[in-house]
C-alpha cells in the first residue's frame, strides 16, 4: 500500500476466499491493495476501518471456539435459518467510498430496468396472443386502455433505456479499466449479458406485427444471408422458412419469453456473484471533499473511517434515487409520448411502407451506405463479429496493470473514437430515415444549384444516383435532369404540369411509373411546388 | 490414474456426449424449417392472365398463414416468377414501368430478373413455377 494509503485502493466489498474477515490478507490477485478486511490488524494503514469480533461461522454460534462468543449479536430469525446472519451483515457494512459517482450505479440501473421488462413483459404476455392473425389486434387491444397503454408504453422505452443503460454501463467499466484482472470474467459474462438484450431487443421487435415491426425484422434478418457458408441457414433457421411468417413469429415469440430469459438469469447470476466476489473498482483519484487537506494536516478525526463509509444505508438510498430518476423518466416517456403502432404488418407491402430498422441499427444501416455493395458481408456480418471478438476478447489482450485514463492513451483514444463514429453513423442513420428535405418553404424563382439539388439529393438520388441510376435517370446534376431516363424528357421547361418529374412527384404519372420518392411519404407540398416554380421558370440551371 | 477409474470417468463422460447429441439432433431436426422447393404450390391465376409482351405482374396468395406474392414475368423464354424481395436485405420491391426498383438502397433489376445497378449481390430469386391444366401455380423458392 503506498504511503498515503489511498492512490492505490482495491475493490471495496471484496470477498475472495483469501480476503475473508480474519485472514490479514490486503492484496488481491491484481496486485492492488485492498481495504483492510474486519478484523484484521490495520497495522500502519491510514485507512481505518472500525474492527469487528471474528465472525463465526458454526451456526448457534458454539462448537468452533467451545463455547458462546461473548460479543456475537444476535441475528434475525430468517437469518439464521438461511445461514445468512454473518455473511448479510457482513455485507451491509463492507465499507464503501464516501465520494461516488452517479455513473458507479449504471450496473444496478440495468438490473433494475431488466426487472421492470420482466414484470412489465409478464403483464403484457397475458393479453398478447402470438400469431399472424391475432398478434396485431391483441397489440391494439391492449394499447385501446390507458393502462394498457401505459404498460406498453413502459415495456417499449424501458427496451430502449435498457440498450443505452447497458451500453454505458459498458462504456464507464472500459474507461475506468474496471475489465482488468480479477474482473476478466465479470466483463466476459458482462458482454454476453449486452448481446442477449440485443436477441431481446430484436425478438421483442416483431411481436406488435406493424409494418415496422414486420418490415425491420426481414431485413435485419436478411443480415445474417450474408455470414459466408452458414447464412443461408442461420437465416432460414431464424424464420423458420424462406420469409417472415406465422412461423417466425411463434420463433421469435418463444426466444423472447423463453429461450432468452433462461439465459439472461443463468449468465445474470454469473455476472452478479462476479461483482459481489470482486467488488466495484475504485476510481483512484476520488476522495471526499476535505480528506486530502486532513490527511496532511494529520487531523482526520471527521473520518473516522478513512475515506470510507459502510454501504448501509448510504450505498442502497443512494440507489433509490438513482432509480427513482429511472422510473420518473421511463414513467414520463411512456404516459406522454405514445409508442408507435403502424397499420398491420402487410407482407405484401401495399402501401409502399419503406423498411426503417431499429434505431440502434441506425448506425451499421448508414455505414452500409457508404461501403460498395460487394464489401456489404463485411459490414453486416464481419463488422459485429469483430466487435464481439474485440470486446470478449478485451480483459485477455489488455493485461496492462493500469486503469488510470491518462495512462491508457491508446486504448481510450481508440475507444472514444468508436464512441464518436458510432454516435455519429447513428445520428446520420436517423435523420436519413426520416428523409429531410432541402427546403421548408417554397421559392418563388428557384436556381437549379440553391434550390433544386437540395431537394433531389436529401429525396431522390439514392436511387437516381451518378452510378447506374434507376430508370436511366440521374438526379445528380443539371445535366442528368434535362436528359432525363428511358421514359424520354421528365422536364418541359414552362410546363409543370407536364413534365414527367411533377407528375411523378404528384403521384399521377402515366405507363406504370410509381409515385416518388418510391416507397415513401410524398414530398411535402412547398418542394413540389418550388420544383414547379423552377420548371415554371423555364428549369434554367 | 488406475484403468478403471479412467473408464467409469470416460464412460460417463461417453454417456453424457450421445445424451446430449440426442437433444440437439432432435431439437435440429425440429426447427430445421422443409426445404423452400417442398412447399406446397398454390394457383395464383390462369395463364391467359399473363399475355405476353405485358408488364411483370403482382399476384398474391397465402403461405405460411401470411399473404405472400411473386412477380409473374411473361418472358420470351415463358412466364417466370419473381420473389418480390430485393436481394440485398429484402426490402420489397416494386415495378417502376421499366424495372424492379427497391426504395431502401435504389436497387434495380431489369424484367428479366437480372442486377441494373445498387447493391443487390445477385439477380432476384425466382420461385418454382408450374403450369397445370392453364392454370399458374407458384412454389417456394428454387434460385
Amino acid at each position: 500500500m503506498s504511503k498515503d494509503g489511498m492512490s492505490d485502493r482495491g475493490a471495496r466489498g471484496s470477498r475472495a476466499p483469501s480476503e475473508r474477515p480474519g485472514s490479514g490478507a490486503t492484496a488481491g490477485r491484481d496486485g492492488h491493495a485492498r481495504p483492510p478486511a474486519r478484523g484484521a490488524a490495520n497495522g500502519s494503514t491510514s485507512i481505518a476501518v472500525p474492527e469487528r469480533p471474528l465472525p463465526l461461522r458454526a451456526p448457534g454460534g458454539d462448537g468452533v471456539h467451545g463455547g458462546r462468543p461473548p460479543a456475537r449479536p444476535r441475528v434475525g430469525y430468517l437469518a439464521e435459518r438461511l445461514g445468512l446472519g454473518d455473511d448479510a451483515r457482513e455485507f451491509l457494512h463492507h465499507p464503501v467510498p464516501m465520494r461516488t459517482s452517479p455513473l458507479d450505479y449504471l450496473g444496478f440501473l440495468t438490473a433494475f430496468v431488466f426487472a421492470s421488462q420482466i414484470v412489465t413483459g409478464m403483464l403484457l404476455a397475458t393479453a398478447y396472443s402470438p400469431t399472424v392473425t391475432q398478434a396485431y389486434p391483441s397489440v391494439r387491444a391492449i394499447m385501446a386502455s390507458p393502462s394498457g397503454a401505459l404498460l406498453r408504453g413502459l415495456h417499449a422505452w424501458g427496451a430502449d433505456a435498457l440498450i443505452i443503460l447497458a451500453v454505458l454501463h459498458l462504456l464507464r467499466v472500459f474507461f475506468i479499466g474496471a475489465y482488468k484482472a480479477p474482473r476478466e470474467f465479470t466483463w466476459v459474462t458482462g458482454t454476453l449479458l449486452l448481446s442477449v438484450t440485443i436477441g431481446f431487443a430484436f425478438t421483442g421487435y416483431l411481436l406488435p406485427w406493424d409494418q415496422q415491426a414486420y418490415w425491420a425484422t426481414v431485413v435485419g434478418t436478411a443480415m445474417a444471408a450474408y455470414a459466408p457458408v452458414v447464412g443461408g441457414g442461420i437465416l432460414h433457421l431464424l424464420r423458420g422458412g424462406t420469409d417472415i411468417t406465422g412461423a417466425t413469429l411463434t420463433r421469435f415469440y418463444a426466444l423472447h419469453v423463453l429461450v432468452l430469459p433462461g439465459l439472461l438469469l443463468l449468465i445474470f447470476a454469473a455476472h452478479f456473484a462476479l461483482v459481489l466476489t470482486h467488488g466495484q473498482t475504485e476510481v483512484e483519484t476520488r476522495l471526499p471533499k476535505g480528506y486530502r487537506a486532513a490527511h496532511r494536516k494529520g487531523d482526520t478525526a471527521d473520518f473516522p473511517h478513512g475515506p470510507y463509509r459502510p454501504f448501509w444505508p448510504y450505498t442502497p438510498a443512494q440507489m433509490t434515487v438513482a432509480v427513482a430518476v429511472v422510473v420518473a423518466i421511463l414513467g414520463a416517456l411512456a404516459i406522454f409520448v405514445r409508442v408507435p403502432l403502424l397499420a398491420a404488418a402487410d407482407p405484401l407491402n401495399r402501401a409502399h411502407y419503406r423498411p426503417v430498422p431499429a434505431w440502434y441499427f441506425y448506425g451499421v444501416y448508414q455505414f452500409l451506405k457508404f461501403l460498395p455493395g460487394r464489401l456489404d458481408g463485411l459490414g453486416m456480418v464481419g463488422l459485429p463479429l469483430l466487435a464481439a471478438v474485440v470486446l470478449i476478447g478485451l480483459p485477455f489482450a489488455d493485461r496492462g496493470p493500469a486503469r488510470a485514463a491518462r495512462r491508457r492513451p491508446f486504448a481510450i483514444g481508440a475507444a472514444t473514437l468508436v464512441v464518436i463514429a458510432a454516435v455519429g453513423l447513428t445520428y446520420m442513420g436517423w435523420r436519413g430515415s426520416r428523409g429531410v428535405s432541402g427546403t421548408a418553404t417554397v421559392v418563388k424563382n428557384p436556381t437549379f444549384a440553391a434550390d433544386i439539388a437540395p431537394i433531389f439529393s436529401a429525396n431522390c438520388t439514392t436511387c437516381h444516383g451518378a452510378a447506374a441510376p434507376s430508370g436511366g435517370l440521374s438526379l445528380t446534376s443539371y445535366a442528368g435532369v434535362m436528359k432525363g431516363g428511358r421514359s424520354g424528357a421528365v422536364i418541359k421547361p414552362g410546363d409543370p404540369a407536364g413534365s414527367l418529374l411533377v407528375q411523378a412527384l404528384e403521384g399521377r404519372a402515366p405507363n406504370g411509373v410509381p409515385p416518388m420518392p418510391l416507397g415513401q411519404q410524398p414530398l411535402p407540398a412547398t418542394d413540389i411546388q418550388t420544383v414547379k416554380n423552377w420548371i415554371q421558370g423555364g428549369a434554367k440551371p | 490414474m488406475p484403468t478403471r477409474r479412467r473408464f467409469l470417468l470416460w464412460m460417463a463422460a461417453g454417456i453424457w456426449a450421445v445424451m446430449l447429441a440426442g437433444y440437439a439432433a432432435v431439437a435440429s431436426l425440429f426447427l430445421t424449417p422443409r426445404p423452400s422447393a417442398a412447399e406446397p404450390l398454390q394457383d395464383v391465376g390462369a395463364v391467359t392472365d399473363f399475355p405476353s409482351g405485358s408488364p411483370p405482374k403482382l399476384v398474391t396468395y397465402t403461405g405460411g398463414g401470411v399473404e405472400d406474392g411473386v412477380y409473374i414475368a411473361p418472358l420470351p423464354t415463358g412466364l417466370v416468377a419473381f420473389d418480390f424481395h430485393c436481394t440485398h436485405l429484402q426490402c420489397p420491391i416494386q415495378w417502376a414501368g421499366t424495372e424492379f426498383a427497391c426504395p431502401c438502397h435504389g436497387s434495380t433489376f431489369a424484367e428479366d430478373g437480372r442486377v441494373l445497378g445498387g447493391p443487390a449481390p445477385r439477380p432476384l430469386h425466382r420461385h418454382r413455377l408450374v403450369i397445370q391444366n392453364g392454370r399458374v401455380r407458384i412454389g417456394g423458392i428454387v434460385s
